[in-house]
């Protein structure tokens, strides 16, 4: 009964929806373009129809919903749409709600949950993978990243101490990389990274490494150099990964926010210019027009993502409060609203960009109680990053 | 999937990388997650007028995956293309959307084919007639849209008269729905927040508490530092009727000026100071420190109540339509809620008045104990953890 008075009130309120969008019209001329898709659908199109026809003749085969899900998931990453995990979520759609699917598929539904901030379920699923399967190199390596983005760090090192045993180096580096520059190890996570990029790139002669572990190596060297406040060390890192990796809108975003924090918001709007799909991105734009002063063009991107806030809402979905937060603290100069958000999520996620939408948002405010349990946390982490040690100092001087 | 195969040392040949491949690309940071909106489409219904009026909202993105509306594979879908596909569009998007119409199926037919762009892109707007005067009045919808290929997928139907709107939303697990136009009047939205009104008394312990303790001593009058029980019903429920109505005119005015956005305060200092206001009138009834009357203490610390109701209502979300309506209609929902407490309350209270174990289990240690759970109450909201759990 309440939850049909809720409902009923969810309803009627909302808001005038033709805030939503603009009147239809029907386009003066045939040549103008309505959407521009996205390149990885030309770019896997036959690929992913074959896989696709095969599955349709056997719709319960496993190896083959888990190849057409794993071909979407990683479309999505390319382009950041989450369109794509709902077909990948198609695909493997008869094991859904299924207790035990196979090992391919549990890993591939836990993704998509992780995709959907869903951590814990994803960890869940995981957890029950593995209690058959401890061995399963992939479900460590994801779990173990998933202990980390929720905090859960004791745990983490267990799964990285099970993956250690297992002999492989290469995934256990994946694994314990971040994990370490999260937890006070940052230097050595930096050196041991810096290695393997080295030996990759001697090694590097197939073309196979562009597209895989490289760029990802190269990222997280910018990452970690970031954060121990080697600057332009980073920058060049970052640089470097997007010439081996230029299409990766993560990257991109990453990048954007390093030149946000170091006051270059200039060559973001050029770097994310065809983003604006992406929330991120979007956000990430609005900052640098506002910081270029360039008002009008700042204005109406902050009215596109307040839009997009709006409609993500009304199909009953959240938008990611680590956007959200920092639209609210940097854009709408409601800090009060953005440590609410920030204070919301960080219950949800642990992560750097988390714990600054806390702390942002707090010295703002002078609270340096809200940020309490977020900096204690860091600092029993022994996260060492600059921007949120200089942040936590500001708190403690306020205080 | 890929897994790995162990490998004693630093290796790097070509099958190594290929599933490291796969690992990066799962394990790739997971907070780029939903980066995007995924996939909705909406169903814009408009009443009101002489024909009820029908618009479906459709992405292009998800036009070409299920019918692919980019002829020419460049990437790029333009006017042309979308036009040239039309019936394409309208026969697989109308075969997956049923629509009846007081009672009767319509036979939906596309009027025109529109375009117009949503936060997230580009969509393809079908006009349809549906042949059903504006004043219908009872829906029914099934949609199985696109949710074979996407179970993300939402249909989102938002429909408008004169009076207010309503938004529905269809997933695949909740594939139809039935509404009445009377849904969206104002009436109902009235109602809708009366009801919400009274539930939120209902469910905040916070607010209960502070009305139970601002009421403990409504049937004793305080004479030389002792509590003694009045002698006659109407003048404590003067004093009841007084102080419950301050504590409503009180908490009125702030809600109206948080909703409206005059004032606008921390969600976390307001739940703060509701639990600090319980702490100090619990405290009151043992130690009389404020020597204001009841109904004063109840009119200072409403104001603060009004922010906390203020939260409530704005996380239920507001139209400019309907603000005056759903304010009014939630205000007298609190209002009732309390009256109901009032009500249970009082009786017992004047029966039991007289009695030591009114005046120190209930009053004395009733209110001792309210003080401490509203102690912790203020506790967690400060730090933002949670002991109590309600």
């Amino acid at each position: 009964m309440q939850k049909k008075i809720a409902c009923g009130l969810f309803l009627i309120v909302t808001f005038g929806n033709s805030s939503l969008a603009q009147e239809p019209y029907a386009p003066q001329s045939d040549d103008q373009i309505l959407e521009r898709l996205p390149k990885t659908l030309s770019l896997n199109r036959d690929r992913m129809a074959s896989i696709r026809e095969k599955l349709a003749a056997d719709p319960s085969n496993s190896d083959l919903a888990s190849a057409a899900a794993l071909g979407y998931i990683k479309m999505g990453n390319t382009e950041s749409d989450p369109r794509f995990y709902g077909y990948a979520r198609s695909a493997i759609s008869p094991w859904w709600d299924q207790e035990s699917p196979p090992a391919s598929v549990i890993k591939i539904r836990a993704k998509l949950k992780e995709k959907d901030h869903q951590y814990r379920e994803a960890i869940t699923d995981l957890e029950g993978l593995l209690k058959d399967a401890p061995d399963d190199v992939q479900a460590s390596i994801e779990i173990i990243n998933l202990y980390r983005v929720v905090g859960d760090y004791e745990f983490a090192r267990e799964s990285l101490q099970r993956l250690a045993t297992q002999q492989d180096k290469n995934a256990t580096m994946i694994a314990s990389i971040p994990l370490m520059a999260a937890t006070g190890e940052a230097k050595s996570a930096y050196d041991s990274v810096a290695e393997f990029s080295a030996t990759a790139e001697s090694k590097s002669t197939t073309g196979s490494v562009t597209d895989g572990i490289l760029p990802w190596a190269t990222a997280i060297q910018g990452d970690i150099a970031a954060s121990l406040g080697m600057f332009e060390s980073a920058d060049a890192h970052y640089r470097k990964a997007l010439s081996i990796d230029g299409g990766s809108i993560h990257l991109k975003r990453t990048y954007a926010d390093f030149l946000l924090d170091h006051q270059r918001p200039a060559p973001v709007m050029q770097l994310l210019a065809e983003h604006e799909n992406d929330n991120g991105c979007l956000l990430l734009l609005a900052i640098a027009a506002n910081r270029l002063g360039k008002k009008g063009l700042a204005a109406d991107l902050k009215s596109k993502l307040l839009v997009r806030f709006k409609e993500i809402r009304l199909r009953g979905s959240l938008p990611h409060g680590r956007f959200e937060s920092r639209y609210e603290l940097e854009l709408n100069e409601n800090p009060e609203k953005a440590l609410e958000i920030a204070l919301e999520n960080w219950k949800l996620q642990k992560e750097v960009r988390d714990a600054r939408a806390v702390l942002e948002s707090a010295v703002l405010l002078k609270n340096y109680v809200a940020a309490k349990p977020a900096i204690d946390f860091i600092k029993q982490s022994g996260n060492e990053d600059v921007a949120l040690a200089q942040l936590i100092r500001t708190l403690e001087q306020q205080q | 999937m890929i897994n790995i195969r162990s490998k004693t040392k630093l290796c790097l040949n070509r099958l190594t990388f290929v599933s490291t491949i796969v690992l990066v690309v799962l394990v790739s940071i997971s907070s780029q997650a939903f980066a995007h909106k995924a996939s909705d489409s909406y169903l814009k219904i408009k009443g009101g007028q002489t024909e009820l009026e029908l618009q479906w909202h459709i992405a292009i993105k998800d036009l070409e995956l299920m019918i692919g509306v980019d002829s020419n594979r460049d990437g790029d879908v333009t006017w042309g293309e979308l036009k040239q596909k039309q019936s394409a569009i309208s026969a697989y998007a109308l075969s997956h959307v049923s629509f009846s119409i007081d009672g009767s199926q319509r036979n939906l037919k596309v009027r025109e084919m529109l375009f117009t762009e949503h936060s997230d892109g580009g969509y393809a707007v079908l006009a349809l007639n549906t042949g059903a005067a504006g004043s219908s009045e009872q829906f029914e919808i099934e949609y199985s849209f696109l949710f074979d290929a996407d179970p993300t997928h939402r249909g989102l139907v938002l429909y408008e008269n004169n009076d207010a709107s309503a938004t529905y939303v269809l997933s695949s697990s909740n594939p139809s729905i039935e509404f009445e136009a009377g849904d969206a009047s104002l009436w109902s939205t009235f109602v809708d927040y009366t009801k919400e009104g009274v539930w939120h008394i209902w469910i905040g312990f916070d607010h209960i508490l502070f009305l139970i303790s601002l009421l403990l001593p409504a049937v004793l009058l305080r004479e030389k530092k002792r509590w003694v029980p009045v002698e006659q019903f109407k003048p404590a429920f003067y004093s009841v009727s007084k102080i419950v109505t301050v504590f409503t005119i009180a908490h009125s005015i702030t809600l109206w000026l948080a909703v409206m956005e005059y004032v606008t305060l921390p969600s976390q200092w307001v739940e703060s100071a509701i639990a600090f206001s319980i702490i100090v009138t619990a405290f009151n009834n043992l130690f009389p420190i404020l020597k204001i009357p009841g109904w004063a203490i109840a009119f200072v610390f409403g104001l603060i109540h009004g922010f906390g109701f203020a939260n409530v209502l704005l996380d239920l979300g507001l139209s400019s339509v309907t603000l005056g309506i759903s304010l009014f209609g939630f205000n007298l929902g609190v209002e009732l809620g309390q009256i109901a407490i009032v009500a249970v309350f009082l009786p017992i209270a004047f029966l039991f008045r007289k009695t030591k174990f009114y005046e120190i289990v209930v009053l004395k240690l009733g209110s001792i104990l309210i003080a401490c759970i509203a102690a912790i109450w203020m506790l967690e909201r400060i730090g933002n953890f949670e002991i109590l759990g309600f």
